[in-house]
């Protein structure tokens, strides 16, 4: 456990005022608060350090404590002892504390060991009377494979030791949260819970590239199919397929299948398109045969062009 | 009988601490919308989310409410980029073997 300097993190001096503390505090926090910053932990975790930080600085009794026992933080409870003896402390730090999303929790180990957890904050809030909160909201993720995100299928997570089950539906895309009413954390003095948030997140594979609904993929064809024409057999997520591959089909060529891709989610029997890339495999280590035959249509190729 | 899917603004103003007055200006600014029935002002729940983030922007960062519907509107177009980029990304992907 590290010494934590409070005022390095509000980057104030440490003669600051308490108006001056103020001020920077208001300042980072505006930059600083994940209301603003969505979707970004480390803006998260700075806040939650501006917020201890400014937890201790804003309470005259905490900052005279930490400014005296500060780098030497495990003489903190003696010192504790000491003022209990003399008087009660009065608690006039400002914690963020409306949904608990944001408020006084994962506060550091430092902030623990030298204050005893948070209970130097209850009631420490601009509200000082009984306030019903909602719970906390949760945020997870959750990886799904191409395949698990094709069809509509019931999962089980674990959120906070609580097992819930869910139906995923098909057609669910990378990035996209869904969530969960009241599947958050208790409520404090009776508010309702919180919801829970699942963030998928649903990487390609190696055969298929998917771009919304649409699904990409390479298919390796040999020259004579190329170039004569052929039915050829494809793999599409919902099985395998019988494809006309047109005479004459170039290198990188690409073939769209309407309706092959992927489900549209939620709603059903709507899917994107399949787009098959053709890469044609040109013949190596030719036998004698072979070399002929290719010698002899390179002949007539140069006879045709005289 | 409350309409399904709604909350009283009275109960949501009684839970959080605020004024009424709060909400009916970030109503008026098209950031929620309340509804009457009954002679009472009710919230569709799934605007909640939204409330409750603006309620912490007012009162943890003294944002009036010109400037909640500033940054809402900002964060909304960044989180829109967001995924355009990620889109993009997936795009490029498959010209990148």
């Amino acid at each position: 456990m590290e010494f934590i300097d409070y005022y390095k993190i509000l980057g104030v001096d440490k003669s600051a005022t308490a108006d001056q503390i103020k001020k920077a505090y208001r300042k980072k926090a505006r930059k600083l608060h994940p209301d603003v910053n969505p979707d970004n932990p480390e803006a998260k975790k700075k806040f939650q350090q501006l917020n201890e930080a400014h937890a201790v600085l804003s309470d005259p009794d905490k900052r005279k404590k930490y400014d005296k026992y500060g780098k030497d933080w495990k003489h903190g409870e003696e010192y504790e002892k000491q003022r209990a003896q003399q008087q009660q402390g009065q608690s006039s730090g400002r914690a963020y504390s409306t949904s608990g999303e944001f408020g006084g929790e994962d506060f550091s180990d430092f902030f623990s060991s030298m204050f005893g957890g948070q209970s130097g904050f209850s009631g420490g809030g601009s509200r000082g009377r009984s306030v019903r909160f909602r719970g906390q909201d949760f945020h997870s993720e959750v990886k799904l494979t191409l395949e698990q995100a094709y069809t509509t299928h019931k999962q089980t997570f674990t959120v906070n030791g609580k097992s819930i089950r869910i139906t995923i539906p098909a057609g669910v895309e990378d990035g996209q949260t869904i969530k969960l009413s009241g599947y958050g954390g208790e409520g404090t003095n009776g508010g309702p819970k919180g919801d829970l948030y699942i963030k998928f997140r649903i990487p390609n594979n190696e055969r298929f590239k998917r771009v919304g609904n649409d699904l990409y993929t390479t298919k390796e064809i040999d020259l004579y199919p190329a170039v004569l024409g052929d039915e050829i057999t494809i793999e599409t997520m919902s099985g395998a397929i019988k494809l006309k591959v047109k005479p004459g089909t170039q290198n990188n060529a690409k073939v769209r299948l309407k309706g092959k891709g992927f489900p549209v989610y939620k709603k059903e029997g709507q899917f994107g398109d399949l787009y098959v890339t053709y890469q044609v495999e040109i013949p190596q280590n030719l036998g004698p045969k072979e070399k002929e035959l290719f010698n002899e249509l390179a002949n007539l190729k140069k006879t045709t062009a005289q | 009988m409350k309409k399904q899917g709604y909350i009283a603004l009275t109960t949501i103003c009684e839970c959080h601490g605020i004024n009424e007055s709060f909400v009916i200006s970030l109503s008026e600014f098209e950031l929620i919308e309340v509804v009457e029935d009954n002679r009472e002002k009710l919230i569709a729940e799934h605007q909640l989310t939204d409330l409750e983030k603006f309620i912490r922007l007012s009162n943890e960062l003294d944002i009036n409410v010109a400037g909640i519907e500033a940054i809402h509107r900002l964060t909304k177009r960044m989180e829109q980029m967001q995924r355009e980029m990620e889109l993009l990304e997936k795009r490029l992907e498959i010209y990148e073997e």
